[in-house]
């Protein structure tokens, strides 16, 4: 039987479609890139915390730091 | 005190444990309990009756993919029959998690078919959007308004579009503006937006709460 947990790599639109949100609210272009990639960061707190006023570097080291347990 | 449902994580109702449907006075069917022990059993005849079960929801994702294949034409055979066993392996996960929640309410079988049904309906849903633009600035605010009105409705619908299309510009916040308008307004299904945020859908359920607590507000005081 088929395993059931998947997390399928984005297409190259969606890549784009989720840079383009990034960018909108803030985040510099390369950093931007980089997370639109990659689909373990939840865009959506990322934003409310830049939108709540956090520095986006910030708002991805504290939701990369609860995701992996790592000490900052 | 009366107790009052809660809200799962969901956003699902769920009644206190003392008013949740209990197992029917005659205990499960044979049939249903049988498929409990199985399930929970090691070894060979655990597997077996996994095996079972996930033929049993195939078929019945199979059924709901095909159901909905008039309204997808573009999704070929291999893709919905793809969508279809997806749906059935992460229905059968769902139903592992979830064996100490069947009360017997139903037949075991039957209980289990909505999980496939469920799975089936979101990925259909799901893949129609693959690769589709996702709009999340109002496309056109004509689409909302009524075209058969009298002169002065028609004009007391536009005031009103008026205010929400302002209160929406300028009191939500960019994001939440974006999720709004593309769930309330584009049609987006909150399942595929969560997906291309790789969020949850609570997460977004939470935003739209908050947003739409915010426009009405805002409309109160302008209306």
């Amino acid at each position: 039987m088929a395993t059931v947990a998947r997390m399928r790599p984005a297409g190259a639109e969606v890549v784009g479609w989720r840079r383009e949100q990034l960018v909108l609210s803030g985040f510099p272009l390369p950093l931007a890139a980089g997370i639109a990639k990659d689909p373990s960061y939840d865009l959506h707190r990322l934003i409310e915390l830049v939108e709540r006023g956090c520095l986006p570097e910030l708002a991805l080291r504290i939701l990369a730091r609860l995701e992996t347990g790592e000490a900052a | 005190m009366k107790a009052f449902p809660t809200a799962t994580v969901d956003g699902r109702l769920q009644l206190p444990a003392r008013e949740r449907p209990m197992a029917p006075p005659g205990g499960l069917d044979a049939e249903s309990e049988a498929w409990l022990r199985d399930l929970r059993g090691d070894g060979g005849p655990g597997e077996d009756a996994r095996a079972r079960l996930h033929e049993l929801l195939l078929r019945a994702a199979r059924f709901e993919v095909a159901r909905r294949r008039g309204a997808h034409p573009y999704l070929g055979a291999e893709e919905l029959d793809e969508i279809a066993n997806e749906a059935a392996d992460d229905a059968l996960m769902s139903i592992l998690r979830k064996l100490d929640e069947f009360r017997g309410l139903s037949r075991f079988t039957t209980w289990a078919y909505k999980f496939a049904l469920f799975e089936a309906a979101v990925k259909v849903r799901r893949r129609a959007w693959h690769g589709r633009q996702v709009p999340l600035e109002p496309e056109g605010w004509e689409r909302v308004a009524s075209t058969a009105l009298e002169p002065d409705a028609d004009l007391e619908q536009r005031e009103l579009l008026g205010a929400i299309k302002t209160a929406i510009e300028e009191s939500l916040s960019p994001h939440q503006r974006r999720v709004l308008v593309a769930v309330a307004l584009n049609g987006v299904p909150i399942d595929v937006l969560a997906e291309r945020l790789s969020t949850t859908r609570g997460a977004l359920y939470k935003t739209l709460h908050d947003a739409r607590a915010k426009l009405r507000r805002e409309l109160e005081v302008e209306l």
